[in-house]
C-alpha cells in the first residue's frame, strides 16, 4: 500500500529515530550531538520513526537500553522531501509509529542522501529514559 | 664416452645442507600490517554482517550481500596508500555506510541493498562533492581523487 502524507501532522510536531549506531550520531560546530545522515537514509526508502508527544519512551528504552534518538520535526522532513506517513501495524507494538519516505529525490541517488543530511542537520538528539524495569519489553 | 650422469649437474647429494635465512626474524606480512585500515575495514563489514538483524522499530540492518561485495569492490580499488581507519555502519534496510575523516574533512560512502552508491566530500559537515560510484574507471579516478583530497588535509 503507498504511503500517504499524514496532513494533520502539523510542522511542529517533533518525531525521533532511534540511532541503533554510533555512527548514527554526529556532532555540531558547538559541540551538540546532531543525527547523522546515515540515520535518515533507508534502502527501501522507508525509515522507521515514531510521534515523540505519542510514543511510550519507556517502552522504547526497555527494548534499547543505553541508545539515544534523534529527534527532528515533521516540518524540517517536509522541507527535506519526504513525507510522513502513518504505520500503525509497524514498530513491532510501540505506539506512534509513522515512516520518512523520499518524496523529492529519487531512491539511492544523490539526492536522496543531500536531503537526508538536510534532515539531519537540523535535528537533535537525547538520550532515552532508563528502562524502568516494570515496563513489560512488550516485543509481540 | 662420459656418461651426462657424471657431470656436475648430477652430482650426488650426499648430504641435505639447511638453506639458512639471512635474518632470524620472520617477516611480517599480514594484512593488519601492511593496511591495517583495510584489515580494520574488513573486520567491521565481517562484524556487521554477523551482528546485523531485523529490527522493526528502526529497519532491516542485516547487510545485503550486494552491499557487501560492493563495500569489497571500492576497498580493492583504492590505490593512496596511507589511510585513516574508517568507520562503517549499518544504513537500514540492507546498507552499509564508510566514512573516513581527518581533521575537518570527511569522506563518506552511502551503499545501499541494491549496491547503489554515493560518494560524497564534507568538509566542516558541508557537501563540497558527491557522485554516484560505478564500476568503471572513472569511478576509480572519483575515488582515489576523493580520499586524496582527505589525506591532503593533513
Amino acid at each position: 500500500m503507498p504511503y500517504e502524507d499524514d496532513v494533520a501532522l502539523h510542522g511542529e510536531v517533533e518525531i525521533l529515530r532511534v540511532l541503533v549506531n554510533s555512527s548514527w550520531c554526529a556532532q555540531k560546530d558547538d559541540g551538540a550531538e546532531r543525527p547523522s545522515s546515515a540515520a535518515f537514509v533507508d534502502s527501501s526508502n522507508e525509515a522507521s520513526c515514531f510521534i515523540l508527544a505519542e510514543t511510550d519512551l519507556d517502552l522504547i528504552a526497555t527494548r534499547f537500553p543505553g541508545k539515544k534518538i534523534g529527534i527532528v520535526t515533521v516540518a524540517a522532513a517536509r522541507d527535506a522531501g519526504f513525507i510522513v506517513a502513518r504505520d500503525p501495524g509497524g514498530g513491532a507494538g510501540v505506539p506512534g509509529h509513522v515512516v520518512l519516505v523520499q518524496r523529492r529525490a529519487a531512491p539511492e541517488s544523490k539526492g536522496h542522501v543531500r536531503l537526508a543530511r538536510q534532515l539531519a542537520s537540523s535535528g537533535r538528539v537525547a538520550p532515552l529514559p532508563e528502562p524502568r524495569r516494570d515496563v513489560p519489553n512488550g516485543v509481540p | 664416452m662420459t656418461p651426462i650422469t657424471a657431470t656436475p649437474a648430477f652430482e650426488q647429494v650426499l648430504s641435505v645442507k639447511a638453506v639458512q635465512a639471512s635474518t632470524s626474524e620472520l617477516v611480517p606480512a599480514s594484512l593488519s600490517d601492511t593496511a591495517p585500515w583495510l584489515y580494520s575495514a574488513l573486520s567491521q563489514l565481517h562484524d556487521l554482517q554477523r551482528a546485523g538483524r531485523d529490527v522493526p522499530e528502526v529497519g532491516d540492518l542485516r547487510i545485503a550481500e550486494t552491499a557487501s561485495t560492493q563495500i569489497r569492490t571500492i576497498l580493492s580499488l583504492i590505490s593512496v596508500r596511507t589511510l585513516p581507519t574508517p568507520i562503517l555502519y549499518p544504513i537500514s534496510g540492507g546498507g552499509v555506510g564508510m566514512k573516513w575523516s581527518v581533521g575537518n574533512r570527511e569522506v563518506e560512502f552511502t551503499t545501499f541493498a541494491s549496491g547503489n552508491t554515493i560518494a560524497a566530500e564534507l568538509e566542516n559537515a558541508q557537501l563540497v562533492d558527491d557522485c554516484e560510484f560505478a564500476e568503471n574507471s572513472k569511478a576509480q579516478t572519483d575515488l582515489n581523487s576523493y580520499l586524496g583530497w582527505l589525506v591532503n588535509a593533513r
